[in-house]
């Protein structure tokens, strides 16, 4: 993978790519460069007295991945079909997470033109892990801020 | 030069410590010229590297260090403790710069004069004690101390140590490319490097006799093969080199010309001073290398008693030096990191070979099969040697302890010992660094507060000189290490009123405790205040820190002390963390794995048995043998659901994981046990780490990932639990001690039909075998048993027909094993053990009979069987019937459990009560502290810890158990242990493996008593 930041050939101005993914029919964005995988639907061992957001771990090509459930973590309502949950595999510190989300979409290149910053009356849980949004056509993406999602986990651990 | 002073720091201050405790060692053996060698050595390198280097203080300090040390090894100086204390102090203060150049990669401003200075004076022979003079040689000496201030010019010019290392270093190097026929010659030139320039070095920096040095390097060379050509090579790579290190040319040659006059120095010195200054090269190689090749031998047996001595002592040097190098292994320095690195790549490869092979196992005849099983052996033995590479001696961990003692001894005005043993015992590095630190706390502390003064340990009638025992070794994949010193100890009335002044326990929770359990009070968090320091001896103080460390690594320390005897620590840790053994068990449908080296045992429970899980207070326990095991049902810990409430209720049976974790036994409740497995255990994610019960994750043979049990977190959580546990186990030690008049017994049929019994626990295990396959051994049926031979015998004692099936009772006692073939085993039966004895002389195997569900039994006599089936076993004949006593108290102090089972019952039958004490400490608890009432003692000789003689005498010095009969059981009576056995106290000495003996005895010796008594009234 090439540079995250392009020149676009329609002079757009500079370019991000982005992992889109939704949860309970939110898109959400994360940045190419973090992202190290893409499974589909993985055998997950729970593990007793976790926090709530931490669905098990999982095993990565011998590596030993912890599951995020991104509905339990954004606060959302349970998935009708938790079996069917993507994975979308990320670097933080050093260990590998998991986030699983409801689908897995295409990789964007979105321009910084449609970037916006956090509304102001976004939900203070999500404001905290959003790095802004994208304003696609008929939908808007959430860029997830990696640390945040994850750091947090840990502090109330 | 980052790098190269990277190394230095590393291998520095590897130096320092191997410096400290020979330093210490030297003190104790000031005599051995090996071990002065090696510290000269080693502070010699110091010192050339620094001056290479450019660090003028570090240079400096080493260098005076060096110059006492140069000293004590040609023999003028003694060493003496306030010398060694000196040394040790130059290499404290070479330690502090060390560790700022580590810091800030220069050398911090300031003076060490006062270190110098010291070490001057010490030099010069003003403290340290100077050696009788060498009257013969003084006269040499002055002739050469003539042009010293020139020599000591010249050292100074062409610029000290470092130049002639160098300069050695590019001779030998250019040497080496010419001749190459040595064989080891990379190692040869090495250590030739060395002693040339260290020779050159003091030779020229004004060392009196030092030319004998170079001389001695010649020497050793001519000895080890070298041939003059080399030599004179060598003498000219060195000019050479020298030249090109910018020395002036004059110089070159007055340094050259000591190459010379070295062989020939008795000569010259008895006469004249050499002529120091040489103008033509060639010629003076020539001369100078003519004679020493020529007679090289009579020039080194020069007729001079000091230079001999400085010869001698040099020739050692270079022979040791040469077979230090031949026997140092060819080593390489690694970054921890890489090593690291390349253990958690193995790690995946031993899971990618797990699955592999569990993936093939299903398949018969796969092509796959045979390199498969060729993966699997390299992917084993390359595990194996990553694991070596990551093994280190312990030794490494105590390498500063001596120092530590030493200095303590100064401190505190003691005087100790410090014996190590087993330092080569080698343990993964990462848990050597976690026992580092706890083991320097309880040596510390052994000597802080452990060992008396001199004053105290005579008063005690101890030697003077208190020692600290450290001990390693190995033990079943683990390693054992012992901290021990023969102090005041610690007594166990005093930890017991710190428990209890400190809250930690009650009075009657500790009642319930054996001294052992209240003995591991001191590595509890609340018993280490502030006064705990004066009111126990200070020990304890920050020993549950020591504690959380090891348990950290999954290890376990144990603490027992007799009070005036000493203390002993025992740490067992495990070999290695990264790859270890685990039981994997199932709890609501996850599994999970359990550390092998927690789990003791397996008990599987079936409902149907009526002896299952019984509640005390709403705490599960379960009866086990003798002793009632503490549960805790993992679904509950855990916060698990059982899927399904009906589903518990149809499987009859559950399975209880017996763990132990230090002294603390206690049941797991799981729903399924599956195999055990070497797991890889990776740390849990920083997101699962704060659960306690959890250490950490791994990925089994299938590819699935489990969470690793953690028995200590598991542990703490139960007895977090509250008092509700203590309390329970309060109970539990209830019910056991009133459990002690029910054994259980396990009924069978044999011989002419009626029942037989035979108490539970002596039976090793139960088989069954077909016997027709069973082989003769001279008279004797015997099976293959257990990778052993296993004599068979059946109910009429005579060897077992080898006929039919039949079950098989196994008696063991350590190694040995007989089988009893019965027709039929019955039933186990809980029961009191209400014998009636076998009226009209003794049948052969028969104890007696007992009422056992409502039908009369015999019980048996395990031993006839024993002694049937192997004569050797028991060489022991039956005496006479014995008389009955009514209602005697007994107390019978017996480690093994065979033999207290063995005799309990028979005592019983025999009318006394008896009270059960597992080892001698025990027994002075039951005694002096419970204050029960004995008429008789019995007791075991061979005891582990309190032995019977020491127990015997113990007891004769309480006035309540002075008259008390006290009969000694032993496995073998001969005239002396007999005498040794009354001298201890002993009434009686009696061979245990005859039970009935036993019992005319006991009844002997109390008529005996009585009689005495009321003769006395």
């Amino acid at each position: 993978m090439n540079a995250a930041t392009n020149k676009d050939a329609d002079n757009n101005g500079p370019t991000q790519d982005f992992v889109t993914m939704t949860v309970a029919g939110q898109a959400f964005g994360i940045p190419v460069l973090h992202v190290r995988d893409v499974l589909g639907p993985q055998r997950i061992t729970r593990v007793p007295l976790a926090p709530p957001e931490i669905e098990g771990s999982l095993n990565l090509r011998g590596r030993i991945v912890t599951a995020v459930n991104m509905r339990q973590r954004l606060q959302l309502p349970k998935s009708d079909f938790p079996e069917k949950a993507m994975a979308v595999v990320v670097e933080y510190e050093d260990e590998p997470y998991s986030l699983l989300v409801d689908e897995v979409g295409e990789v964007l290149r979105l321009s910084d033109r449609q970037r916006d910053t956090n509304p102001a009356t976004l939900d203070a849980k999500w404001r905290q892990i959003a790095d802004g949004l994208y304003r696609l056509d008929g939908s808007l993406l959430i860029v997830l801020n990696i640390a945040a999602v994850l750091g947090a986990i840990r502090a109330e651990a | 030069m980052d790098d190269l002073l990277k190394e230095f720091l590393a291998e520095t201050q590897e130096a320092l410590e191997m410096l400290d405790s020979e330093l210490v060692e030297l003190e104790q053996r000031p005599g051995d010229p090996q071990l002065l060698g090696s510290i000269f050595r080693i502070m010699h390198t110091i010192k050339g590297t620094c001056g290479f280097l450019g660090l003028p203080r570090l240079e400096s300090v080493a260098h005076a260090a060096e110059d006492v040390l140069g000293r004590v090894r040609d023999g003028e100086l003694v060493v003496t403790p306030e010398g060694v204390s000196l040394v040790l102090a130059a290499l404290d203060r070479i330690k502090e710069l060390i560790d700022c150049l580590g810091q800030v990669g220069e050398e911090p401003q300031g003076s060490d004069d006062d270190v110098i200075d010291a070490l001057h004076l010490l030099a010069s022979g003003k403290s340290f004690s100077v050696v009788v003079e060498e009257e013969a040689g003084a006269g040499a000496f002055d002739g050469i101390e003539v042009d010293e201030s020139r020599l000591d010019g010249i050292y100074k010019r062409v610029g000290g140590a470092a130049v002639f290392d160098t300069a050695a270093e590019s001779a030998c190097t250019e040497l080496l490319a010419v001749t190459s026929d040595h064989a080891d010659a990379e190692i040869e030139m090495l250590n030739l490097q060395f002693a040339l320039a260290g020779a050159f070095a003091s030779a020229l920096s004004g060392k009196a006799d030092a030319s004998d040095d170079i001389d001695g390097v010649i020497t050793g060379l001519l000895a080890s093969g070298w041939s003059s050509n080399e030599l004179v090579l060598l003498r000219e790579e060195f000019g050479k080199a020298l030249g090109s290190l910018e020395v002036a040319e004059e110089d070159v040659a007055l340094v050259l010309s000591r190459f010379k006059i070295a062989n020939t120095t008795t000569d010259l010195a008895t006469d004249v001073a050499p002529a120091p200054v040489v103008d033509d090269f060639d010629e003076t190689e020539e001369v100078a290398l003519a004679p020493t090749i020529a007679k090289p031998v009579p020039t080194s047996v020069a007729p001079k008693p000091a230079a001999k001595i400085a010869a001698k002592t040099e020739e050692v040097d270079v022979t040791s030096a040469v077979a230090a190098v031949q026997a140092q292994p060819q080593t390489l320095r690694v970054n921890i990191n890489v090593l690291e690195n390349l253990m958690n790549m193995v790690s995946e490869l031993v899971l990618t070979r797990n699955q592999l092979m569990q993936t093939l196992r299903g398949f018969t005849d796969s092509p796959f099969a045979a390199p498969l099983q060729r993966l699997n052996q390299v992917t084993t033995e390359l595990q194996e040697s990553v694991m070596q590479t990551r093994m280190q001696p312990i030794g490494n961990a105590w390498s500063k302890l001596p120092r530590l003692v030493r200095d303590l001894t100064q401190e505190l005005s003691k005087k100790i010992e410090l014996v190590m043993t087993g330092a080569d015992t080698e343990l993964d590095r990462q848990i050597l660094e976690s026992i580092k630190d706890p083991l320097t706390h309880m040596v510390r502390n052994s000597a802080d507060h452990g060992l008396e003064t001199p004053e105290e340990r005579r008063a005690a009638g101890k030697s003077e000189l208190g020692r600290i025992t450290l001990n390693a070794r190995h033990e079943g994949g683990h390693i054992l290490v012992e901290v021990s010193d023969d102090g005041r100890g610690l007594p166990t009335s005093r930890i017991r009123a710190k428990v209890i002044q400190n809250g930690l326990a009650t009075e009657a929770q500790l009642e319930g405790m054996s001294e052992q359990q209240i003995q591991q009070f001191i590595f509890r968090a609340g018993f280490s205040t502030a006064s705990a320091v004066t009111s126990v001896s200070g020990r304890g103080v920050g020993m549950d820190v020591v504690r959380t460390n090891i348990e950290k690594i999954g290890g376990v320390i144990e603490f027992t002390s007799r009070e005036g005897q000493g203390s002993r620590f025992i740490i067992k840790i495990p070999l290695t963390l990264a790859i270890v053994s685990a039981l994997i068990v199932e709890c609501c449908g996850e599994r999970f794995a359990m550390p092998q080296s927690s789990v003791i045992e397996l008990v599987r429970i079936s409902k149907n048995s009526g002896k299952g899980v019984e509640m005390i207070n709403g705490h599960p326990v379960y009866r086990l043998r003798d002793r009632l095991l503490p549960l805790v049902a993992l679904n509950e810990m855990l916060g698990l659901d059982r899927k399904l409430e009906a589903g518990e209720g149809e499987s009859s049976e559950l399975y209880v994981v017996v763990a132990q974790v230090g002294s603390f036994v206690f049941g797991i409740i799981v729903d399924r046990v599956f195999d055990t497995e070497e797991i890889v255990v990776k740390p849990a994610s920083r997101t699962l780490r704060h659960i306690s019960l959890f250490s950490g994750t791994t990925i089994l043979g299938d590819g699935s990932v489990i969470m690793i049990l953690d028995p200590n977190g598991i542990s703490a959580a139960t007895s977090e639990a509250g008092h509700d546990a203590v309390a329970a186990e309060e109970k539990v030690k209830a019910v056991v001690s009133s459990r002690h008049e029910s054994v259980s017994m396990l009924v069978f049929r044999a011989g002419d039909g009626g029942n037989k019994a035979v108490p539970l626990s002596l039976i090793a295990r139960l088989e069954e075998a077909d016997l027709t396959t069973a082989e003769y051994a001279g008279e004797r049926t015997v099976i293959q048993y257990r990778g052993g031979l296993m004599p068979l015998v059946g109910f009429n004692g005579e060897p077992a027909l080898r006929e039919g099936k039949h079950p098989i009772l196994v008696f063991a006692e350590g190694d040995r094993m007989c089988g009893l073939v019965v027709d039929e085993v019955v039933d186990i039966v809980e029961g009191s053990l209400d014998l009636q004895l076998v009226s009209g002389g003794t049948e052969a195997g028969l104890l007696g009979s007992s009422i056992i569900d409502g039908k009369s039994t015999d019980v048996i006599d395990t031993v006839h069987y024993l002694r049937k089936s192997d004569a050797a076993w028991f060489e022991l004949h039956t005496h006479e019937p014995f008389g009955i006593e009514n209602e005697r108290r007994v107390l019978l102090v017996e480690d093994s459990s065979f033999f207290r089972n063995l005799l309990m019952p028979m005592l019983k039958m025999a009318g006394y009560r008896v009270t059960i004490a597992e080892h001698g400490e025990a027994a002075l608890t039951i005694c002096n502290d419970e204050g029960e009432d004995f008429d008789i003692i019995v007791s075991d000789i061979e005891m582990p810890g309190l032995s019977g003689f020491d127990l015997a005498r113990a007891l004769r010095l309480e006035d309540k158990w002075k008259s008390t009969p006290i009969v000694a059981l032993s496995s073998h009576a001969n005239p002396q242990d007999f005498e040794r056995g009354r001298d201890a106290g002993f009434t009686e000495y009696v061979t245990k493996l005859d039970p009935k003996a036993l019992l005319t005895s006991l009844s002997r010796v109390l008529a005996a008593g009585e009689t005495e008594r009321e003769s006395a009234a």
